[in-house]
């Protein structure tokens, strides 16, 4: 498993243990109201386990497991793929800042392009690894 | 109605995606345990019983915290909640370890055969 596959599906498990237990308070306050305020919580919820596991987890592995190329580094530049964990990882984190605190500055926009930018790499990553080794019987 | 909606969602995202992403990562992810039985899956099984038992749980208790008063569904409405995180934590602790680079998976290999010859 490479190196940026492990970061993702590491930060993944995180973001679900942290997901799962924002949901289970939710769930508790639905039962027992603790205060207004764990509703807070909520878009946070939605964010850390949509984008920080399932999101995370899925490009992760396909880093990981799709066809690497024959010749070159065999998941293409390393570098670009640094770049895709950091920009989601950066993302979700400054949606979720947004979430918390007020500013001036408009993180969620920010952190909403800086997951596109990742989403976009992966796609740029991989568009030339959806292949097949076999190949048409002359 | 309302009560219904988070119940649909948490079915698909809880009882689908996120469980389908469990069995097939316990399954491909490197360092499977092969030997097949609960003793030997253990953090598996566990996974598999507490995430959906709390889903069921949470399925029938919920919609009827709304529209009752009865401490009943309140418990089990709290009980579901730590049944699921618990399952959470199942499947870390049986994934954690498992996320390694071929030279780890290499190494481990070794360190087994090494030790099931002695």
């Amino acid at each position: 498993m490479p190196a940026p596959s492990r970061w993702m599906i590491r930060l993944a498990l995180i973001y679900l243990l942290a997901g799962m237990a924002m949901g289970a308070m939710l769930l508790i306050h639905k039962a027992y109201p603790i205060t207004p305020a764990v509703w807070m919580l909520l878009p946070i919820h939605i964010e850390v386990t949509i984008f920080g596991w399932i999101i995370q987890l899925t490009l992760g592995t396909a880093y990981w497991m799709l066809p690497r190329y024959i010749e070159g580094p065999p998941r293409g530049r390393p570098l670009l793929a640094a770049g895709m964990v950091l920009a989601l990882n950066l993302g979700i984190l400054l949606v979720i800042i947004d979430t918390l605190i007020m500013v001036s500055f408009p993180l969620q926009l920010t952190g909403r392009m800086l997951e596109l930018m990742a989403v976009g790499l992966f796609i740029f990553l991989h568009w030339n690894r959806i292949v097949t080794y076999r190949t048409k019987k002359a | 109605m309302p009560a219904i909606m988070p119940l649909f969602w948490h079915m698909l995202m809880v009882g689908w995606i996120t469980q389908i992403i469990i069995g097939v990562s316990i399954w491909m992810f490197p360092g499977r345990n092969r030997e097949e039985g609960f003793k030997a899956q253990k953090w598996g099984w566990l996974t598999f019983i507490f995430l959906n038992a709390g889903l069921v749980l949470r399925v029938i208790s919920e919609p009827l915290v709304s529209i009752s008063t009865s401490e009943t569904w309140k418990t089990l409405l709290v009980v579901s909640a730590i049944l699921q995180l618990v399952a959470g934590f199942t499947y870390f602790t049986e994934m954690w370890s498992r996320i390694m680079s071929k030279k780890q998976q290499r190494e481990k290999r070794k360190r087994q055969r090494e030790r099931s010859k002695k």
